[in-house]
C-alpha cells in the first residue's frame, strides 16, 4: 500500500522535521515540509497531498488565509485540512466540537498518537 | 450682715473696670470698700450661690446666686436648720472635718420642679484655736456645663459616628481599589497567557514529538532508555499544563452563555468524575433541596467550575469520604462575601439566587490558606499536580455570571465550596 501524502506547514522547522520523521517512521505517511505560508499553495500543487497538516499563527500569512486559498483552488478545495495550533488548548478544542471553520482542529503540543488517531480519522472520510 | 447686702449695689458694676492700657495705681482694698461691703458686693454679685452654715447647721447666709440655683429665697433659708429646711441634704452632709475643696456634686429639685444639676464646694471655717465654727459652701449650676458636656458627648458621638461611616467606607475603598488591582491584573495575565502559549507551546510541541519519535526509535534500548524518555515526556505534559491552564485562564474572561437548567449541568459535572469517585473511595450525595429556575449561563464554564471545586473536594479527602453536592434556590437574607450593599458586592440581600454547595469531609483548610485560594498561581498542592489557576478561574467564571464564589470550613469539619448565581427576574425573563 502506497503511503498517504502529508504536506505540513508550519513557520517552525523544527516542529516539521521531528513530525515529518515521527509520521514517516510509521512507514504509512510521506511527508513533505514547508516553512513558509506564502509558498503552502504551490508546495500543495507540486506534492498533491491527500492531508495537509497546517499551523494557525505564522508570520506573513496565517493558516487562515492558507486555507481560503486552497479552498479557491479547484485541483485543492477539496483535499482534508486539519489545523494545529498553541493558541488553544485541548479543552477549548473539545468545546468546540474539535471543529474550527469545518477543519478538524488539534491543540499543540498535539500527542503524536492522537495526531496519527485525527489523521487516519480524516483520511478514512475523505476516502 | 444681711442688710448690708443690698446696701452697696455701686461695688457689682462687675462689666466697668478699668480701661485696657491704662496706669492705674494699685490702692489699699480699704479704701475701695469696707469688708463689710465687700463681703455683700460678692454675695450680691456672685452668680454662684454662697452659703454660710454655722457650726450648729443653721444658714447664716444665703447668697442671690444661691437663691436662683436653689430656688428659696434669703428669708426663707437664713436662720433655718441646713437639713430640715430644704428636706434632707440639698447642701449636703456637715463637714466634719476641716474639708478645704471638697466637693459634692448632686441633681436639685427646685420647688417649681426643675432640676439642676449643682457641684457643691465646701470649705471649712474655724477660729483662732482651730476649732470648726461653720462652713462656706461655693454652689455653682452646672446646667451650662452639663449642656456643654453632652453637646460635646452628642459631638463625639456625631464623630465616632462619622468615624465608623469613614472607616467603614475606607475599607470598602480599599476593598474595591483591591478588586480593581485584582481585575486588572487578571486581565493582564489572561492578555499575556495567549501571547506566553504560543511562544512556549510551540517549543513544547518539538520536544514531545521529539520525545515521542525517540521512544519509538530507541524504546528498544532497554529499560533505562524507556524510563529516562518516559520522565521528559511527563516533564514536557507538567510545562503543558502550566500553559493550558493559562490558557483556561485567559478563555475564562469570556462567556457563551445560553438558558441552562442548573441541575442537568450539575448532573452532566458529576459523570465527569464519577469514575474518580470510585477509584478513591468517595461516596457521593446529590441534594436537591428546591426547584432550580433555568438560568442564563455559559454552561461549558459552569461545569468548569463544579468539576474544578469538585476535584478539589475529592483531593481533600485521600483516605475516602463523602462528597456531598447541594442545589437549591435561596433569597439572600445576610450579608456574606460578595453579598450585601457595599458598591462592590455582585449580589444584594434580598435577591434571589441558585446555590451551588459542594462538600468534604476532609480536614478543612488553614485559615492562611483559605485567605489565599482565589489567588492566581497559588496552589497547595506538590509540584506538576495543580497550577494554582483553578479557583482563581472559577472566581472569574463566577464575576461574569454576575454571580459569586465562596470557601469555608464547615463548623463540623471538612470544607464546603458554594457557587451563588443569580436568579431573579430577569433570569426568569431570559429562560421564558
Amino acid at each position: 500500500m502506497n503511503p498517504r501524502r502529508i504536506l505540513l506547514v508550519d513557520d517552525e522547522p523544527a516542529f516539521t522535521r521531528v513530525m515529518r520523521n515521527y509520521l514517516e517512521d510509521t512507514g504509512r505517511f510521506e511527508v513533505r515540509m514547508e516553512n513558509d505560508p506564502r509558498k503552502a499553495v504551490a508546495a500543495a500543487r507540486d506534492f498533491r497531498p491527500d492531508l495537509i497538516l497546517l499551523d494557525v499563527i505564522m508570520p506573513d500569512m496565517d493558516g487562515g488565509d492558507v486555507a481560503f486559498q486552497l479552498k479557491a483552488d479547484h485541483a485543492l478545495r477539496n483535499v482534508p485540512l486539519i489545523f494545529l495550533t498553541a493558541i488553544v488548548s485541548k479543552e477549548f478544542v473539545s468545546g468546540h466540537g474539535e471543529m474550527i471553520g469545518g477543519h478538524p482542529f488539534l491543540a499543540k503540543p498535539v500527542d503524536a498518537a492522537e495526531l496519527i488517531e485525527a489523521v487516519d480519522r480524516v483520511l478514512k472520510f475523505a476516502a | 450682715m444681711g442688710t448690708m447686702l443690698y446696701s452697696t449695689p455701686g461695688l457689682c458694676a462687675a462689666s466697668g473696670g478699668y480701661p485696657l492700657g491704662e496706669q492705674v495705681d494699685p490702692k489699699p482694698i480699704s479704701a475701695i470698700a469696707a469688708p463689710e461691703d465687700l463681703w455683700s458686693a460678692v454675695l450680691e454679685c456672685s452668680t454662684d450661690g454662697i452659703v454660710l452654715v454655722d457650726s450648729e447647721g443653721t444658714v447664716r447666709e444665703w447668697s442671690q446666686g444661691a437663691a436662683r440655683i436653689w430656688g428659696y429665697r434669703r428669708d426663707q433659708v437664713v436662720g433655718r436648720d441646713r437639713g430640715t429646711l430644704i428636706g434632707g441634704h440639698v447642701l449636703g452632709p456637715a463637714s466634719d472635718t476641716d474639708s478645704v475643696g471638697a466637693q459634692q456634686a448632686i441633681i436639685h429639685r427646685q420647688p417649681g420642679g426643675e432640676s439642676v444639676p449643682v457641684l457643691i464646694r465646701t470649705h471649712g471655717l474655724r477660729d483662732d484655736g482651730g476649732q470648726l465654727v461653720g462652713e462656706i459652701k461655693i454652689v455653682r449650676d452646672m446646667t451650662e456645663e452639663e449642656r456643654g458636656h453632652l453637646a460635646i458627648r452628642n459631638r463625639e458621638h456625631t464623630l465616632s459616628a462619622t468615624l465608623r461611616a469613614l472607616r467603614q467606607s475606607h475599607e470598602q475603598l480599599k476593598s474595591a481599589q483591591l478588586q480593581l488591582i485584582q481585575a486588572a491584573k487578571l486581565e493582564s495575565i489572561g492578555r499575556l497567557a495567549a501571547g506566553v502559549a504560543h511562544e512556549v507551546k510551540n517549543p513544547l510541541a518539538i520536544l514531545l514529538t521529539g520525545i515521542q519519535l525517540l521512544q519509538r526509535r530507541l524504546g528498544s534500548a532497554g529499560p533505562e532508555m524507556a524510563d529516562l524518555l518516559g520522565d521528559l515526556e511527563t516533564a514536557v505534559k507538567r510545562a503543558n499544563g502550566v500553559i493550558r491552564g493559562l490558557l483556561d485562564f485567559a478563555a475564562s474572561i469570556e462567556l457563551n452563555p445560553g438558558i441552562v437548567d442548573l441541575e442537568e449541568v450539575v448532573s452532566s459535572s458529576v459523570a465527569f468524575i464519577q469514575h474518580e469517585l470510585q477509584k478513591r473511595h468517595i461516596q457521593l450525595a446529590l441534594e436537591h433541596q428546591s426547584q432550580v429556575p433555568r438560568l442564563r449561563l455559559d454552561r461549558a464554564k459552569i461545569e468548569q467550575i463544579l468539576i474544578n471545586l469538585m476535584m478539589n473536594a475529592m483531593d481533600a479527602m485521600a483516605e475516602g469520604g463523602t462528597l456531598t453536592v447541594r442545589t437549591s434556590v435561596r433569597q439572600l437574607a445576610e450579608q456574606g462575601h460578595g453579598v450585601g450593599y457595599r458598591s462592590s458586592d455582585v449580589l444584594r440581600i434580598g435577591q434571589t439566587v441558585a446555590v451551588v454547595e459542594i462538600e468534604d469531609t476532609g480536614p478543612g483548610i488553614p485559615l492562611e490558606t483559605l485567605m489565599r485560594v482565589f489567588d492566581p498561581f497559588f496552589t497547595t498542592k506538590p509540584a506538576g499536580h495543580g497550577t494554582g489557576l483553578g479557583l482563581a478561574v472559577c472566581r472569574t467564571i463566577a464575576g461574569l455570571h454576575r454571580g459569586s464564589i465562596w470557601l469555608e470550613n464547615k463548623s463540623d469539619g471538612g470544607t464546603r465550596a458554594t457557587l451563588w448565581l443569580p436568579a431573579g427576574e430577569s433570569q426568569k425573563g431570559d429562560a421564558s
